[in-house]
């Protein structure tokens, strides 16, 4: 067989290995951008800043200022008032980058959402803090200078190491972890 | 065998081949459904983003329920299956919204929506990490689609290939069957309180 057909090994081994390209490449052309999208957002490292220190992000300088736990309204939980502060050098820019999301994320990589709606315990511990502009309110509040921000999550009591994820869908696979 | 028996004997099987694979061949609908989850009553069932388990089952000819306008009676030609559950999510937020009843015959039937300001009604609230909280679900079915059937929870009944708990129910126990169940408001920690007649 060897002899009548000398290449066929060699054919084999070409056609093996095509097919070891070809198909990534299918897949890769089918997905239309997004694969390559969804790996640039999971290799992509946030840019992580320690409490205190500020960071240059889409247009503005962010601030975590306080991660405060107040006590939440059901058994073992808390309540975390998270207290932002961004510094707005480029509002066309920071626009340009909405929406914005949040999360607050654990050491275990759990995330929760903000709120919708103030808790109680805010009103009653911290009234300072109701009615600041949260992070859906950016439209409305970004114009050159310094905004303070809060955010409220609900949390159980043995969440630990947290710290804060900020992305802007226009500085994207770029966010922020503010720790 | 002769040249044209054996070509009308493969021409035959080449049919036969061809219709099973059509018949086998799932519709598109089947092929983007939700995956499906199995679970059982009594233990918590958990799929990769949530976990629930059912507490207690009640079924009741009328329902009385607090509504925007005062409390309401509400009757029906069938049974009221209420359930009692907890869940919670496991790694982010999220907000349980489809809820399901599929009975013996496979009829499916949507929680339903004459009591939609009921307290701890699923959909009311989101579920967080780290947090069970308890659920209403609330079925109007007719009798013969009570016993053997299957409750079925997902985050939305639109998102195609996201999972989909199946929970096998078992029959009711008489003592949670009931003339009529009243649907209170409760506190924080359980949003509602049952009374029953």
């Amino acid at each position: 067989m060897t002899s009548e057909y000398p290449n066929t090994r060699k054919h084999y081994w070409i056609c093996l290995v095509l097919l070891l390209v070809l198909i990534p490449a299918a897949i890769l052309m089918h997905s239309r951008g997004a694969f390559i999208e969804w790996i640039a957002q999971a290799s992509h490292e946030p840019i992580t800043i320690e409490r205190g220190k500020s960071q240059p992000y889409a247009g503005g300088n962010w601030r975590l200022v306080d991660l405060s736990p107040l006590p939440g309204r059901l058994p073992d939980t808390n309540v975390l008032l998270a207290e932002l502060e961004i510094a707005i050098d480029d509002p066309v820019r920071i626009k340009q980058a909405l929406p914005c999301s949040i999360w607050l994320i654990d050491k275990d990589g759990r995330r929760w959402e903000p709120a919708f709606l103030s808790e109680p315990v805010v009103r009653q511990m911290r009234p300072d803090a109701v009615g600041k502009p949260h992070c859906f309110n950016l439209p409305e509040i970004a114009r050159a200078g310094t905004v303070q921000m809060v955010e409220t999550f609900l949390i159980p009591h043995d969440a630990e190491g947290l710290a804060l994820s900020v992305s802007m869908t226009g500085e994207q696979p770029l966010r922020l972890l503010l720790e | 065998m002769s040249g044209g028996l054996k070509n009308a004997v493969a021409l035959c099987l080449a049919i036969a081949a061809l219709y099973g694979m059509r018949l086998s061949t799932p519709l598109y609908s089947e092929i983007v459904s939700p995956v499906a989850v199995p679970g059982v009553q009594g233990k918590p069932a958990k799929t990769a983003r949530f976990v629930m388990g059912i507490v207690k089952v009640y079924l009741a000819q009328e329902l009385t329920a607090p509504g925007l306008g005062g409390t309401r009676t509400y009757t029906t030609s069938g049974r009221w299956l209420v359930i009692e559950a907890a869940a919670k999510a496991s790694n982010e937020s999220i907000a349980l919204t489809s809820a399901q009843w599929r009975g013996p015959d496979g009829i499916r039937y949507a929680m339903t929506r004459r009591l939609s300001t009921t307290p701890g009604l699923l959909g009311s609230e989101r579920l967080e990490p780290g947090i069970p909280r308890p659920i209403l679900l609330v079925f109007e079915l007719p009798e013969n689609q009570i016993e053997g059937g299957t409750l079925l929870i997902a985050e939305s009944a639109l998102a195609p290939l996201s999972e989909q708990l199946q929970i096998t129910m078992t029959p009711i126990e008489a003592a949670n069957i009931h003339p009529s169940i009243t649907i209170e408001r409760g506190g924080h920690i359980l949003p509602w309180k049952l009374e029953f007649q």
